[in-house]
């Protein structure tokens, strides 16, 4: 242990107050950075929230490369302003809070308002994820129940999600015509939707 | 939502509605919706919790759907990402990756993102086919992310930036005014105030011919380099400062790491590396010299989270002292207003001032200038420190009661009686063997300080000596006392404070005094102190 200044003689230790070991404050501040306990806790709280948090905010945007630019902008926003997040509460709902914000001003900066949910849609879509349980869960049962489904259908749901190009585009290689191929995608997820509430049931989630 | 609670009938509407929540979701997601459509699913989502809560789940599924398309879970995909599109000493530098590799291997049912994606590699996932057909159109790879910008004015004929605009390798920023914050490779954070001339030349290295900026290098990073006119600054893991004046001279400042500095041309006797706490000035000519005082005027302090107010000193214009550049490289941090508990009280220790006690410091105190000096000062017998003050002030000194006060405090000081507190920290990061500091007033005090007064009534300099007078073979550490702490505060604001004998000593009739000093010349043992400096000294 490196020496510190005080007496030898004095017994290791505070001589007074609580030895309150306490997250380091102020990274960044003056003379001091971002300790690696710290670094650590940040990037435990961040793997466990990801996911969270860019489907709260394709929730928002409803557009997946929307939703990717402020994923983005959320993580350097929730890495800078990281001394200001109060552990005893919940780091889900803090970096929803600063999502929204995001969200917000990207609408503005790129003017998607037009195409976009009003505030108001926002804020209750907001409030439903404050109060609803984790959906962990439901991730399982859903690809449980992709892995149940006719294996062309298998391959559509596949194909389409890992390419997600415009319907149009994707429906004329396919020789369907586009509403052919959205009402199909329906179907299949209406499938998978009633699948994974008949098990969740079951479970009873 | 579950059919368990419901009669059939309202099963049936509850399936309806979810299909329904479903169809105007999809359409949405695939930017097919109309008007009617998307008006639809707002009043749904207005109207209805059961609505929301369906919504939330379909979003939830899509994003299931798209992330885990090509069978692959999400995490190995994207460590898969990470690993192609980082060279491999970065990420076996990494600790970050190495961390999340951890958790990831730990982690039960579910998935993860790899979280050293989510900050190491913001490019990659615009470019890993993890995302589908988000290929960045251009091939360059982005660099820097603009992620702030204040009051910029941008120089003649250069393209304005938005924040959040992404900046590639070969790009410059150039700007007459204001402030610009860039995140470079998601490592380092990078703040910059005009007029300031900067070139993004790769992920590891940038050019400055003009400006300020302080950088916030992570573990990461290590290595990054910044090339002035004058020097070239290499990171080893810092918070530091640079001011770069063309044809004039770079100054750098370390708040926290080490940097290696080279001078241009100057040969193998011109590098030097600083440590925390450490500064110097390259002139022009590749010439070294000691930086004795920093403050916010003249550098940038380092990038703190969250919006900060910047107090510029009001009082202290300088502190300097008698001791050469051969000697030492620290410099004197003067931080304006800024007074407060849980302020750092060194530049060369993590160690705090604090109230003793949950009142907090001395009320008198809050908000003043201060200084953070160096605390292995407390050695030199000869020392002698200089203080500027710019207007007439009280001037405190925060004495540490384990040594009997000096003559030249006795005599020039009086006692307040009031009190501030020490948190002693270790200088080595994350030491989990080290001692912690507590958080707040009265939290984790290991010294006690006496607070010490003197009204200075008209601008000038002050000299203070040293804290022992005897020699000592002792590492700074070893030794059981600390570096005083000097504060200031306008005159006005002094309080009606008590002295032992009910007498101020230091009485406004009294005529104000010449710079105090009450020490011999400063001598020149072992050339370790320079001649007692002028009052503008190198700052």
């Amino acid at each position: 242990m490196e020496p510190s200044d005080k007496s030898p003689r004095e017994p290791e230790g505070p001589s007074s107050g609580t030895a309150a070991s306490a997250r380091q404050p102020s990274f960044g501040g003056e003379g001091s950075h971002l300790a690696a306990n710290a670094t650590e806790e940040f990037v435990a709280l961040l793997g466990a929230h990801e996911r969270e948090v860019f489907t709260y905010i394709y929730s928002l945007t409803g557009n997946w490369s929307d939703a990717q630019e402020v994923m983005q902008r959320v993580r350097i926003r929730i890495w800078q302003q990281f001394n200001q997040y109060d552990p005893t509460k919940s780091f889900g709902a803090w970096a929803r809070a600063i999502a929204y914000y995001l969200v917000l001003a990207y609408r503005k900066d790129r003017q998607r308002r037009r195409e976009s949910f009003s505030e108001s849609v926002m804020e209750a879509v907001s409030r439903t994820y404050d109060e609803q349980e984790p959906l962990d869960d439901r991730r399982e049962v859903l690809m449980h129940c992709l892995s149940k489904l006719r294996s062309d259908h298998q391959k559509l749901v596949k194909n389409y999600y890992a390419r997600n190009e415009p319907v149009a585009d994707m429906a004329q290689e396919m020789g369907l015509t586009a509403n052919a191929l959205r009402q199909a995608l329906f179907r299949i997820r209406k499938a998978l939707q009633r699948c994974v509430e008949r098990s969740l049931t079951a479970n009873g989630s | 939502m579950t059919s368990e609670n419901l009669s059939q009938d309202e099963f049936f509407d509850a399936q309806a509605l979810v299909d329904e929540v479903l169809e105007l979701t999809l359409a949405w997601q695939q930017s097919t919706a109309t008007e009617e459509q998307r008006a639809r699913l707002e009043r749904l989502l207005l109207d209805s919790e059961a609505a929301r809560v369906a919504y939330i789940a379909i979003v939830d599924d899509s994003a299931t759907l798209a992330l885990t398309a090509d069978g692959a879970s999400l995490c190995e995909q994207v460590v898969a990402d990470l690993d192609r599109s980082l060279a491999p000493t970065a990420v076996e530098q990494s600790d970050l990756l190495i961390s999340a590799r951890r958790q990831r291997r730990g982690e039960g049912k579910g998935w993860r993102f790899a979280v050293a994606a989510s900050l190491l590699a913001f490019a990659a996932w615009q470019t890993s086919d993890q995302w589908g057909g988000w290929l960045a159109a251009d091939a360059t790879p982005t660099l820097a992310r603009i992620v702030n910008l204040t009051d910029v004015q941008w120089h003649p004929g250069d393209e304005p930036r938005q924040a959040w605009s992404e900046l590639r390798a070969g790009e410059t920023l150039r700007f007459d005014r204001g402030m610009i914050e860039v995140v470079i490779d998601e490592s380092v954070q990078l703040v910059m105030e005009g007029p300031a001339d900067l070139d993004f030349v790769s992920p590891r290295r940038a050019v400055a011919r003009r400006g300020k900026l302080v950088a916030r290098v992570g573990p990461q990073a290590i290595g990054f380099e910044i090339e002035t006119p004058q020097a070239n600054v290499k990171d080893l893991g810092t918070e530091f400062s640079l001011s770069v004046t063309e044809d004039e001279q770079t100054d750098v400042v370390v708040y926290s790491g080490k940097v290696d500095l080279d001078v241009r041309g100057g040969g193998s006797n011109h590098a030097r590396r600083l440590a925390t706490g450490e500064a110097m000035r390259v002139a022009a000519d590749g010439q070294l010299g000691r930086i004795t005082s920093v403050h916010d005027r003249s550098f940038l302090p380092p990038p703190r989270l969250g919006s900060v107010i910047i107090h510029h000193p009001q009082l202290i214009a300088s502190v300097t002292d008698n001791i050469s550049l051969d000697a030492t490289a620290k410099f004197y941090r003067i931080v304006g207003g800024s007074l407060e508990d849980d302020s750092p009280a060194y530049v060369d220790r993590l160690h705090q001032w604090n109230g003793v006690n949950e009142s907090g410091i001395p009320p008198f105190l809050r908000g003043a200038d201060y200084v953070m000096g160096y605390n292995d000062d407390k050695v030199l017998p000869d020392l002698r420190v200089s203080v500027d003050l710019q207007a007439p002030a009280s001037l405190y000194v925060f004495w540490d009661d384990r040594v009997p006060p000096p003559s030249w405090l006795s005599r020039n000081f009086a006692d307040t009686g009031a009190t501030i507190g020490l948190d002693e920290g270790f200088e080595a990061p994350g030491d989990d063997t080290g001692r912690t500091r507590g958080v707040g007033s009265g939290q984790s005090i290991d010294q006690v300080c006496s607070v010490w007064r003197r009204d200075v009534l008209r601008a000038g300099v002050v000299v203070l000596g040293p804290v022992r007078e005897d020699s000592t073979d002792l590492e700074p550490r070893s030794v059981a006392a600390s570096m005083y702490g000097i504060a200031a505060q306008p005159l006005s604001t002094a309080p009606n404070t008590p002295f032992p004998d009910g007498a101020d000593p230091v009485a406004p009739s009294e005529a104000a005094p010449a710079p105090v000093d009450a020490f011999p010349a400063a001598t020149g043992s072992n050339g370790k102190f320079a001649a007692l400096p002028q009052r503008h000294a190198l700052n």
